[in-house]
C-alpha cells in the first residue's frame, strides 16, 4: 500500500533530521564504552587507528549505515534462516525493558484515592506533553481512559503539572513560569483543567488562579496540589482561598480566613483541614504543626494533636486521617479529637523511621505501609495489629484502589545501582500477590 | 552456538563492529529520544551492555539485528529514566521542553512537535518503520511484542501525528490545549 501524506511527511522528516545525526563518538577507540571495558580487555586492534578524517568518517558512516540497514533487513525478514525471534537472543542485559508493558510505573503519578473502588491510573508521557490514562478496578479489570492534551511551554520557561482524579474526571494544575518548582515568583499564571473519564470527552481549561501559597514543596507537597473531594470534584491545598473544581469543569471560590491555608478535605464535604500560612513558611522537616477543621460556614475547631501528616478519609471512619509525632495513624472526629482512644488505630509496625504510610481502606482496617530502600517494600498490614498479611517488592507510584481486603495499585520497582523500572500493576490482597500487564 | 561469540566478539572485532554500527545506532537513538545528549548516552548505555552481555548472543541471529534491540531498549530506558530524575527533582511534577524554534519549515516544525508528542515505545516503531524501513514482523522481535501490536502502535501514533498536523501549524506555546480543542480560555 502506498504511503500517505502523512507517511511520506514521516519519512520525509526522519531522513533529514537523522541522516545528519552522527554522534559524538564515532571512533571506538574514543568511546567510554572502550575505555570502560579496556581493563579487561587487551588494546584492540580499533583503539590502535588513526581517527579519520571528517570526510572520510561521513562517507564510511554513510556506507556503514547502508550495510547496516541491509544486514538488518536480511536479519530481521520474517523467512530469513533461523527466523526472527529465534535469531535474537532473549536474554540481553535489557531484555527485561523488551518484555515490559509500556505503561511505565515510574511515569504514575497519580491514581484517585479509591473511594469508589476504583482508581485512574495517570501515566504521563515522555517531557509531561501527552498524558495517557487507565482506569483500573480491584478486581483486576481495567480499560483505557481519556489520553489528555499535551501543554506546552512558553519559550525558556518549564511547566509544573500535577494530576488528581475522582474517577470521574481528571484534573491538572499547570504551572508556568521560570523556576524549577513551580513555587516561585516568577511564575506566570496557573491554569487548572479538568477532563472528563467518559470517551471522547473534551478538556476543558477551568480558570486561572493565582491564589497558591509559595510554600516548601519539601515540607508541604506528599500529596500534590489537587485533591479528590468526597462528592467529586477536587480542593486545590496550599491555597489562600478556597478553591473547589466542580465535576462540570467549574471553579468554585471563597475566602479563606487571614492566614489560613488549605492542607485537605474531609469526607465532610463542608469541611476542610487549614493551617496558619505564616506556619508553612517556616516549617521546616516536616516538624509537627498546628492544623484546624474549617467549615465553609466560618466554624473553626482545633485539632487536638500536632500533625505530622494528613490522609483524606473516605467516608466511613473518621473526617481524616492524622498522623502524630511521625508514628501512628489515627481518625480524626468531628470535634477535631484524635485519637489514641478511638477505634480504628492504625498502628505502624516499624519504626517510624522505616515506614511509609501509603494508603487505609475506606473501613480503617487495612493498611498499605512501605519501607524504604533500595529495594523496597510494600506491605498490606491489619491496621489494629500491624501485622503483615501480603508484601510485594516495590512501591506504589500513587494512591489505591481497595476491595475488601485487597488493593491494587501500579508499582515501581527499584534495583541496587539501577534506574527505576515499570512493575505494572498489581493486587496485593491476604490470599497472595498478582501482577497485571498493561498492553 | 557459541561460534559467533567467539568469532564475532572479542574484543579487536567489537571495535570493528562498533564502528560499522554506530552511525545506524546512534541515529535510532536519536530518533526515538529527540535529544542529541540523551541518544549519544543510550548509544554508549546499549554498546556497554552488548559488550557485557556479548556471552550470551547466541550466534544464530544476525549480530546487528541483536544489537538493534538493545539499543531500542536502551533509549526506552533512557527515556523512562530521565522521566524518573525529573519526577524525583521536581517533586511529582513534570516538566515540558520548550518546543524547536528557528528556520525550519512550518510543515517540518509541525512534524517534529508531533513526533516530540509521542511516547517513546510509539516514536520507537515509527522509527523502525518509517525510518528504517523494517516489517512489522522485525519491528516486533526488535520490541518482544506481536506484529498485530505493532500494527495497532503504528495506527495510533499515525493517528496521533494526523491530530497534531491537522492543526496545520506548530502548537502555540502556553496555549497548545486551547487551539487543540477549541475551547475557551478564561
Amino acid at each position: 500500500m502506498a504511503d500517505d501524506p502523512t507517511e511520506l511527511r514521516l519519512r520525509s522528516v526522519l531522513r533529514a533530521e537523522l541522516d545528519g545525526f552522527a554522534g559524538a563518538h564515532p571512533v571506538w577507540a574514543a568511546t567510554p564504552v572502550a575505555r570502560a571495558v579496556a581493563p579487561t580487555s587487551r588494546t584492540g586492534r580499533a583503539a590502535q587507528r588513526a581517527i579519520p578524517g571528517r570526510s572520510v568518517m561521513g562517507m564510511a558512516a554513510a556506507v556503514a549505515s547502508l550495510l547496516f540497514a541491509a544486514a538488518l533487513l536480511l536479519a530481521l525478514r520474517p523467512d530469513h534462516q533461523g527466523g526472527v525471534a529465534s535469531g535474537l537472543p532473549t536474554a540481553v542485559g535489557t531484555a527485561s525493558d523488551a518484555a515490559a508493558p509500556p505503561v511505565i510505573a515510574g511515569q504514575l503519578l497519580d491514581v484517585d484515592r479509591g473511594t469508589t473502588g476504583s482508581a485512574v491510573v495517570i501515566q504521563p508521557g515522555i517531557d509531561g506533553a501527552s498524558t495517557r490514562s487507565w482506569l483500573i478496578s480491584p478486581t483486576g479489570s481495567w480499560r483505557e481512559g481519556p489520553e489528555l492534551p499535551r501543554i506546552s511551554a512558553p519559550q525558556d520557561a518549564t511547566v509544573t503539572q500535577t494530576w488528581a482524579s475522582d474517577g470521574r474526571t481528571i484534573a491538572r494544575l499547570a504551572a508556568f513560569g521560570t523556576t524549577r518548582y513551580g513555587d516561585g515568583n516568577a511564575i506566570a499564571n496557573r491554569e487548572i483543567w479538568v477532563t472528563p473519564v467518559d470517551a471522547g470527552a473534551l478538556s476543558r481549561k477551568v480558570a486561572t488562579i493565582d491564589d497558591l501559597i509559595d510554600a516548601p514543596a519539601s515540607v508541604w507537597d506528599p500529596a500534590g496540589r489537587l485533591l479528590a473531594m468526597p462528592d467529586g470534584g477536587y480542593v486545590v491545598t496550599k491555597a489562600s482561598s478556597l478553591l473547589i473544581v466542580r465535576p462540570d469543569g467549574t471553579l468554585d471560590r471563597q475566602v479563606l480566613p487571614a492566614d489560613r491555608m488549605i492542607i485537605a478535605p474531609t469526607s465532610d464535604p463542608r469541611w476542610f483541614i487549614v493551617a496558619s500560612v505564616a506556619g508553612a513558611r517556616t516549617d521546616t522537616a516536616h516538624a509537627p504543626y498546628r492544623a484546624m477543621l474549617w467549615s465553609r460556614e466560618g466554624r473553626e475547631l482545633p485539632i487536638a494533636a500536632d500533625v505530622t501528616g494528613v490522609l483524606p478519609s473516605t467516608h466511613q471512619v473518621g473526617r481524616a486521617w492524622i498522623q502524630r509525632d511521625h508514628g501512628d495513624w489515627y481518625p480524626l472526629d468531628a470535634s477535631g479529637l484524635v485519637g489514641p482512644g478511638l477505634p480504628n488505630t492504625v498502628i505502624s509496625p516499624l519504626p517510624p523511621e522505616g515506614t511509609t504510610m501509603v494508603g487505609i481502606d475506606p473501613t480503617g482496617t487495612w493498611a498499605l505501609l512501605g519501607t524504604p530502600g533500595v529495594v523496597g517494600q510494600t506491605m498490606l498490614v491489619a491496621a489494629g495489629t500491624g501485622g503483615a498479611v501480603a508484601d510485594v517488592q516495590g512501591a506504589p507510584t500513587g494512591t489505591l484502589a481497595w476491595l475488601g481486603d485487597v488493593v491494587m495499585f501500579a508499582r515501581v520497582l527499584r534495583a541496587s545501582g539501577a534506574s527505576d523500572t515499570d512493575g505494572g500493576l498489581v493486587r496485593l490482597g491476604a490470599e497472595g500477590v498478582e501482577q497485571i500487564g498493561l498492553p | 552456538m557459541t561460534k559467533g561469540v567467539t568469532d564475532r566478539f572479542a574484543i579487536d572485532d567489537f571495535g570493528a563492529f562498533y564502528e560499522r554500527t554506530y552511525p545506524v545506532a546512534v541515529r535510532t537513538a536519536m530518533g526515538i529520544c529527540r535529544d542529541a545528549a540523551l541518544a549519544d548516552e543510550v548509544t554508549q548505555d546499549a554498546y556497554l551492555s552488548a559488550w557485557r552481555t556479548r556471552d550470551r548472543y547466541r550466534g544464530d541471529g544476525h549480530p546487528d539485528a541483536w544489537l538493534m534491540r538493545i539499543v531500542v531498549n536502551s533509549a526506552l530506558s533512557g527515556l523512562r529514566r530521565r522521566r524518573v530524575r525529573r519526577a524525583e527533582s521536581l517533586d511529582e511534577t513534570a516538566h515540558v521542553r520548550p518546543g524547536p524554534h528557528g528556520t525550519d519549515a512550518a510543515d517540518s516544525m509541525a512534524m517534529r512537535h508531533a513526533l516530540d508528542a509521542l511516547d517513546g515505545r510509539h516514536r520507537a516503531v515509527v522509527v523502525l518503520r518509517y525510518y528504517h524501513d523494517l516489517e512489522y514482523a522485525a519491528i516486533a522481535s526488535i520490541l518482544g511484542t506481536s506484529t498485530g501490536n505493532v500494527g495497532s502502535m503504528l495506527s495510533r501514533a499515525l493517528a496521533r501525528l494526523r491530530v497534531d498536523l491537522s492543526h496545520d501549524e506548530p502548537p502555540r506555546r502556553g496555549r497548545l490545549e486551547a487551539s487543540h480543542h477549541g475551547r475557551r480560555s478564561d
